[in-house]
């Protein structure tokens, strides 16, 4: 059930990303950029902040409803708090596609791949064979992480030339070493998106 | 200015990352309130500690599977009622609920969770005092675990007493009687007319049980079965499953459990698969059994199919437990999950069997 549910979920974001074409424009890396900072909430309601950049490095426009279709790279850095349990911390990078419709619509999908470090935050002690007891400092572990999300929200810049936009993403984590195997976590980001260099 | 946001961050930064790191205002008005992990043979698990200290009398549950993690008790309505008298500790076992780390499945045996358990009685003592007074309480699986342990530590543990409720200690006995068990509730229910049809093709299944297979497909393909007899009973209303979670906004969004991840967690680590595979010829505990002298309560359900009353009346006889100490009690109308079933009941033995013996 499980495996067949991330097949699914895989497959339907490659479709996703390889649908649209027509005028292609090839966009220097670096020629512009665009800044996320969104709330995120693991499990929705574990507390955290997510900050992402993206530098856009293709441009297809479909010239029959002038639908943009970018493709970017980006960096991030996220963190959220469960209470009780763990403070997570990651690095990602990501190659993502996002539509833009021509009244500010937007439509998007990444994969990611990076480094997923947690801390518990509550004490962690280790007792000995003999029964001595030790305080773990900054417990907790590293793990490699993938990520994917979808990504709904509004671009104004398409419609209005105003250099900020809005963004609901859902996200799948996918994180190993866990146990004996690995961890799936899910989390909802929401946040606004700013232009700070435009091509 | 940019000095200014860098210092911000970072403060913004530490402030999430150790807010609500460890507390030594985990005692308040005789009341415990903690949180802590147990680190261990590659596993973190962690520990939630709540209720009434004023005695330093503790109840350390064990709970069934190994799965799911015990940590989501402490939202339900039966357990808040008993921290109203004892502190008690929930402890999110290796590779269930909210416990992490990284290890390999060689270690899902029982002498590894034994070793974690024995080392979580040691922090306790530590964290709270030599004297606090440690009462285990297991369930299913959870017997097995607090059983091997009293064995395996005989002479040398500082708990007060044990508190199993339809343990699974003997599984070769299990094999030989839930069978048993299956056949004589069929016949029960058909001869008062209830789910007639189900209920003969489950006795058909009780008599095609081969006590020789141990293999695990056959044993957990014949529990589809068990599953579906409990599920007819709570549909007649033989039975009714009466617990209630408190705060349950809380305990799903809130707590320091995640449903979610326990789920994903158990699905793919199958941490019940891996232990249970190595006891199935198992007699460690049955043949061990009168090394156990300590105050002895055995709460049994007389429908559990999945771990029969015999094994509670065998092993009753086994231990070496003065009469005055130990005691068994059959509850009627009530199946594995036992204090779901009976919850006033389990409640005033449990309290009863510690005040009479801290």
């Amino acid at each position: 059930m499980v495996k067949t549910s991330f097949i699914f979920m895989v497959f339907s974001i490659f479709i996703f990303q390889a649908f649209g074409q027509k005028t292609t424009q090839k966009i220097s890396f670096g020629e512009s950029f665009d800044l996320k900072i969104g709330y995120l909430g693991e499990f929705i309601t574990h507390p955290g902040l997510n900050t992402e950049i993206m530098a856009p490095y293709k441009l297809q426009i479909k010239t029959k409803n002038d639908r943009q279709k970018w493709k970017y790279l980006s960096a991030g850095f996220g963190i959220y708090n469960h209470q009780q349990n763990h403070v997570g911390t990651f690095l990602l990078v990501s190659h993502g596609s996002k539509r833009i419709y021509k009244n500010g619509f937007m439509l998007g999908s990444s994969l990611g791949v990076g480094y997923f470090r947690y801390f518990y935050n509550s004490a962690t002690f280790e007792v000995g064979d003999n029964g001595e007891i030790s305080r773990v400092r900054l417990a907790g572990k590293g793990q490699i992480m993938f990520d994917m999300s979808l990504e709904v929200g509004q671009d104004f810049f398409r419609k209005s030339n105003v250099p900020l936009g809005w963004y609901i993403r859902p996200r799948l984590f996918f994180l190993a070493p866990h146990n004996t195997t690995f961890l799936p976590r899910v989390a909802l980001e929401a946040g606004i998106m700013y232009k700070i260099k435009i091509n | 200015m940019k000095i200014r946001i860098k210092i911000v961050y970072v403060v913004s930064l530490t402030a999430i990352l150790f807010t609500g790191c460890d507390r030594d205002d985990f005692l308040v008005d005789d009341f415990l309130d903690d949180h802590f992990y147990l680190r261990n043979a590659g596993a973190d698990m962690p520990v939630t500690v709540q209720g009434n200290f004023k005695d330093k009398t503790l109840v350390l549950f064990l709970q069934g599977g190994p799965l799911g993690g015990s940590q989501i008790l402490a939202y339900s309505s039966i357990f808040n009622r008993l921290e109203k008298e004892f502190a008690v500790a929930y402890w999110d076992q290796r590779a269930t609920g909210e416990s992490k780390g990284n290890f390999s499945k060689d270690l899902l045996i029982r002498d590894q969770y034994v070793d974690d358990l024995d080392k979580l009685v040691k922090l306790i003592q530590h964290r709270y005092g030599k004297d606090t007074k440690i009462f285990l309480m297991g369930i299913s699986w959870g017997g097995m675990l607090g059983t091997s342990y009293l064995i395996r530590h005989h002479g040398n543990h500082p708990v007060k007493g044990w508190i199993e409720i339809n343990g699974g200690h003997d599984w070769p006995l299990i094999r030989r009687t839930s069978y048993l068990k299956l056949r004589s509730i069929a016949d029960q229910q058909i001869s008062i007319g209830n789910s007639i049809n189900e209920w003969t093709q489950l006795k058909e299944v009780a008599d095609k049980f081969d006590t020789s297979r141990i293999d695990l497909d056959y044993v957990v393909e014949y529990y589809q079965h068990v599953l579906k007899a409990e599920k007819i009973l709570e549909k007649d209303g033989v039975v009714s499953y009466s617990v209630e979670v408190d705060k349950p906004w809380k305990a799903f969004f809130n707590s320091p459990t995640n449903s979610l991840t326990s789920i994903f967690g158990d699905i793919l680590a199958r941490p019940n698969s891996h232990v249970w595979s190595h006891l199935m010829t198992d007699t460690y505990v049955s043949d061990n059994l009168s090394l156990i002298n300590i105050p002895y309560l055995f709460l049994w359900g007389d429908m559990d199919i999945r771990v029969p009353d015999t094994l509670a009346y065998r092993a009753y006889e086994k231990i070496s437990t003065p009469e005055a100490d130990k005691k068994l009690v059959i509850f009627p109308n009530t199946m594995h999950e036992l204090p779901g079933y009976a919850p006033e009941q389990f409640y005033l033995e449990v309290v009863s069997f510690i005040n009479k013996h801290n």
